[in-house]
Parts: structure tokens; sequence; C-alpha cells
């Protein structure tokens, strides 16, 4: 980090230097604000999951309010399950979720019986492909724009519930596999979709990767694999492969043999690592590390402790290690903006003489 | 192999034809009291402990105790005294929140350690917890949620069964809450995990 630079940088440009291991003016930053950008421009998560264009401008608001480094393009994890027929509940004050008694696959027969949907003409990934080209389009030559994916598992996870899923992975993995199959075939299609827009980066959500959920070689048969040629499809399209998973000590090693990202976006210290130095020494120097502000802390903590937060984690990965300061997930999606903008003002703030009043304030 | 050997075994190797072959032996051959004491309680232990080490994850765990309770339910045990403490819970998923695997893990773990679950599902009203812990004289609640949109109803549920029932325990659990969280929102208890759920409840019951 350098504080000579005379003119700040363009969060484009202060973003791929730090991806690059070079000198920056300040730690970028990536709030990870989605849902709760609704409440800036008065829509409603329904609206928010479904209108493409009211998406887009609660987050262009939210961003410029932040005043954050990477826009993350992404709605809710029901997208993908939505089109291949998952009902969905859209609640008046809460992210959208399967309908839980009305789940598509009932039974292990129904694994093979999935449909095939094609992203750009399927209701929800076609508006999360019209939203996603709005930002980019908003944000072209001065801020990367990354989408989402949610993995061939997870996907799975919310047309089956994960208790009954990681039962049948167990007792029935071939029909599993079957719908895994056919889920990344569709997946495939929407990552080459979202390419095509001129994204920075795709980020593909590896949620049950981790000690929270399956062991590692569980991963590897039953998402590991299905991830690579998402992977290979984006790398293929000219764009960035990045990852996020936010369960407890996830499997950065599995994650890293099968889509080799550019990026990971984590909420806990890998299983293999046991502090922050290890962390920047085994990974910290191949990826850009994004994280790690708890979400419990982003939604219960004041602003002044979030700055403080920030600050040491600035300090111990914002040196040696190439490192995007952001929440360990999804910012809180009911919760005001405040904490957001106090994640931008933690780096802006970062041994600048001028804002250092801020440090002596606690 | 002794047959508590063989159980383990097939629990470790996840043989789901050796263990309900141990079963049905044991069934047969020895008093229902003891199979708890000397086969299912050990069972139980060495399944958390697999999954405490790593040596298992979230699905074997899960088919384990699946396993597990289907041995406890074809135990004909008039005499319940062993494994059941007459200690009622009561649990559910806050309003608003349809998660519930945590608190199915939850709710098989109580049981298998002979608590008494009231299993009020997910997406569970205020009134729905606070009539429930009355009507069934609850010793504890357990209200779990996985969701920041929920704080606001849970904390005002805590508040609700702690003016109606304040002799009930209350414990939280799930993401987004901490020790220091809960404790700010008036539960008596958060517990993190499964590997925790039953010392920290005996804890709890003691003081």
């Amino acid at each position: 980090m350098n504080t000579s630079f005379e003119n700040e940088l363009k969060p484009l440009e202060r973003v791929l230097l730090a991806h690059q291991g070079k000198e920056v003016d300040r730690v970028p930053v990536c709030s990870l604000a989605v849902g709760c950008t609704r409440v800036l421009s008065g829509v409603s998560f329904e609206e928010f999951s479904r209108d493409a264009e009211k998406a887009a401008n609660s987050i262009y608001v939210a961003n410029r309010l932040i005043n954050e480094d990477v826009i993350f393009s992404f709605i809710d994890l029901s997208v993908e399950a939505a089109d291949f027929g998952q009902k969905m509940v859209y609640p008046l004050n809460s992210t959208a979720h399967p309908n839980y008694e009305d789940l598509l696959i009932k039974e292990v027969n129904d694994y093979k019986r999935l449909s095939t949907p094609n992203p750009r003409q399927s209701p929800r990934m076609s508006n999360y492909l019209e939203m996603t080209n709005k930002l980019v389009q908003y944000y072209r030559d001065f801020c990367p724009v990354v989408s989402f994916v949610y993995g061939p598992l997870g996907v799975l996870g919310m047309m089956r519930s994960y208790e009954k899923l990681y039962l049948d992975m167990l007792q029935y993995p071939d029909e599993v596999k079957v719908a895994l199959e056919t889920i990344t075939h569709t997946l495939n299609e929407y990552v080459k979709a979202q390419c095509e827009l001129g994204v920075t980066s795709v980020c593909i959500d590896t949620l049950p990767g981790s000690r929270s959920s399956i062991k590692p070689e569980t991963w590897e048969e039953f998402e590991g694999k299905y991830v690579k040629q998402l992977a290979d499809t984006i790398r293929e399209s000219g764009c960035m492969v990045s990852n996020h998973g936010c369960g407890d000590s996830p499997y950065f090693r599995e994650v890293k043999k099968w889509m080799e990202p550019e990026l990971i976006s984590f909420a806990d210290l890998p299983d293999d690592c046991s502090d922050v130095n290890e962390l920047k020494q085994i990974y910290g120097q191949d990826c850009t590390l994004m994280g790690y502000i708890s979400t419990d802390m982003l939604f219960h903590a004041s602003a002044a402790e979030i700055l403080q937060e920030s600050w040491k984690q600035i300090d111990t990965l914002g040196k040696g290690s190439k490192f995007i300061l952001a929440p360990g997930c999804e910012y809180p999606p009911n919760k005001d903006i405040v904490n957001a903008r106090a994640l931008v003002l933690a780096s802006e703030s970062y041994n600048r003489a001028n804002l250092n009043i801020l440090r002596s304030l606690w | 192999m002794s047959t508590n050997q063989n159980l383990l075994q097939a629990l470790n190797h996840l043989d789901k034809n050796l263990f309900f072959e141990e079963v049905e032996s044991l069934i047969r051959n020895e008093p229902h009291e003891d199979i708890v004491n000397a086969y299912f309680n050990p069972g139980l232990e060495h399944t958390k402990e697999r999954y405490e080490q790593n040596y298992i994850g979230l699905p074997e765990f899960l088919l384990s105790v699946q396993w597990l309770q289907e041995l406890l339910n074809k135990l004909d045990l008039k005499n319940r005294t062993q494994n059941n403490k007459q200690i009622k819970i009561v649990l559910g998923v806050i309003e608003g929140d349809p998660h519930d695997m945590g608190k199915n893990i939850v709710k098989k773990l109580y049981e298998c350690y002979g608590y008494q679950v009231i299993d009020l599902g997910k997406d569970v009203s205020q009134d729905k917890f606070v009539q429930s812990s009355q009507e069934h004289e609850a010793d504890i609640v357990g209200i779990s949620t996985m969701m920041s949109t929920t704080m606001e109803v849970l904390e005002k549920t805590i508040q609700r069964i702690r003016e109606s029932r304040p002799e009930c325990r209350i414990v939280t659990g799930g993401a987004f809450i901490n020790a220091a969280i809960a404790s700010n929102i008036g539960a008596d208890k958060y517990i993190e995990n499964a590997i925790n759920l039953i010392p920290e409840t005996e804890e709890l019951l003691t003081n």
C-alpha cells in the first residue's frame, strides 16, 4: 500500500493493481451489499428478485453511496433453482427461498427427471443476465463487475433440501450425479452468457465445500469435477474465475485443484491454515483473498467497531498478500448500509494523515 | 469381533446390512434395557467423536444418527427410565426462516439422549412458541435461526416466552448469533453445534 499516489486510483485500476500484487493507494473494498440496497430505492424483496432494472438501479445507488471498488452482481440464491421449476416463496421481509413444502425433487427417481432450462430465456436467470448487463453498462471501465453462479450442489440442495440431499449422496450417489450433470449443463450456458456481457469475473459459490458440510473428498466427488467445467468455460471466455464459500473451514486446497480461482471470497480460515500468516503464505500469493469481516458483526456492531475490525484485517491481510476487504458473505440484507460505508472508510483512512483522527477516537 | 465392535464397524463403513443384522440379533438376544447402555449410547458417542474429529462429515453423521434412532425405536422399553430424562424441550425455527436442517439434527440428538422433544417445525410464529411452552410446561425452549432478517422477531419471541414462562430456559442456535448476542437478546445460552449440544444443555439444566 502506498500513500504517495497524487490522485486517487479509479476502482478498476485499484483492483487490478492489487490483484497483480502491485502497490495501490488503498486496499480495495467490496461491500457485498446486495439485498439491502433495495431499501434505498424503495423496492421490495420480490421486486429486487424479479425486476432487473429496479435491482440494478438499487445496487448502483448504494454503490455510489458506499463508494466501493468491486460491484458484486448478485440477487439471491434462488435464481437458478427457480428456473429448473422449483417453486419459490417471495416473503415481504426476507430474501426469496424455496417452498420447502413443495420441493421439486420429492423422491430419488426425480433426480433424473430434471429439465434443462435455457438461461438466456428462462425467467429468473434471464432477468439476472439483464441486471448484470445493466451493471456492466453503468460501470464500464470504471469498476469491475463480478457476476455470480450458485454451484451445482447448492442448486440441487435448493430443490431437494440439503438434509435429504446429503443422505441421498450416501445412499443413491448415481442418481444424485445424474442431476448434477443436468444442472451443470445449464449452468455452463449460464456462465457463458454472463461472460458475454463483459463482466470482469464470474464467481462460483461452493457453499457445501467446507467442514460445516461435507468431507473434502465428498466435495471433490460431488462438486469439484462439475465446477471444473464451469471454471474452464469462464476462463475460455476470457474472464477471471472467482470462488465464494462462506462455510466454516472452507476447502481452499480442493477448490484450487478443481477451479484454479484467481480470487477467493471467504468467511473463515481454510481447513489447512492455522492462522492468517499461513493463509497469506499458502494462498495469498497466487490468489486475491477477499474477506472476511463477519456478517454477524456487520449486523450487530457499530460503525466504530467495523472500522477497528477492518483496520485490523488490513494490518494483517493487506500486507504481504493480494487482498480485497469485504464481508465474509452477503452484507445482511435487511441492514442499513452504514457499516458497508464503514468498510470503505476504514480503507480510505488507513495510514492517511488527514483521517488519522479516526484512529485516535477509540 | 464382538457385537459392539461390529456395530461400530458398521457405522464406520456405513454398512447398512451389517448394522441392521446386528440390531436384529441384539433385539432377539439381549434385554432391551441393556441395549441402550451397552450399544446405543456408545454408538452415539462414537459417531459424535468421529464427527468432531472430522473423520466424517454432515451426511455420514446424519445417516448414523438416523440408524441409531431406528435402533432405539425398535426397542421395547417398558421402563424407559434409563434414557428418559423427563425434560421437555420445545424446538422450532423462528418465524420467517425456512431452514430446518440444524433444528432437525438437534431434535434427533435430544431424542437419542432421552429428552422429550416437542417439534414445532420451521417458520414458527411468536404466538406458537409462547403457547407451546406454556401448554407443554417446557423446561427448555430451543429457537433456531439461520437468517439475519429474523433477529427482531427472535428477540421479541424470547421476551414473550420469558414473560409467560419465567422458569423456562431459552437456548438459541444458528447463524448471525454468538454467545454475546444471544445473551444481549435475552437467551440463557447459545449452543454453537451438535458436538456441544448435550453437555451445554446439561450444564444449563444444573445451573
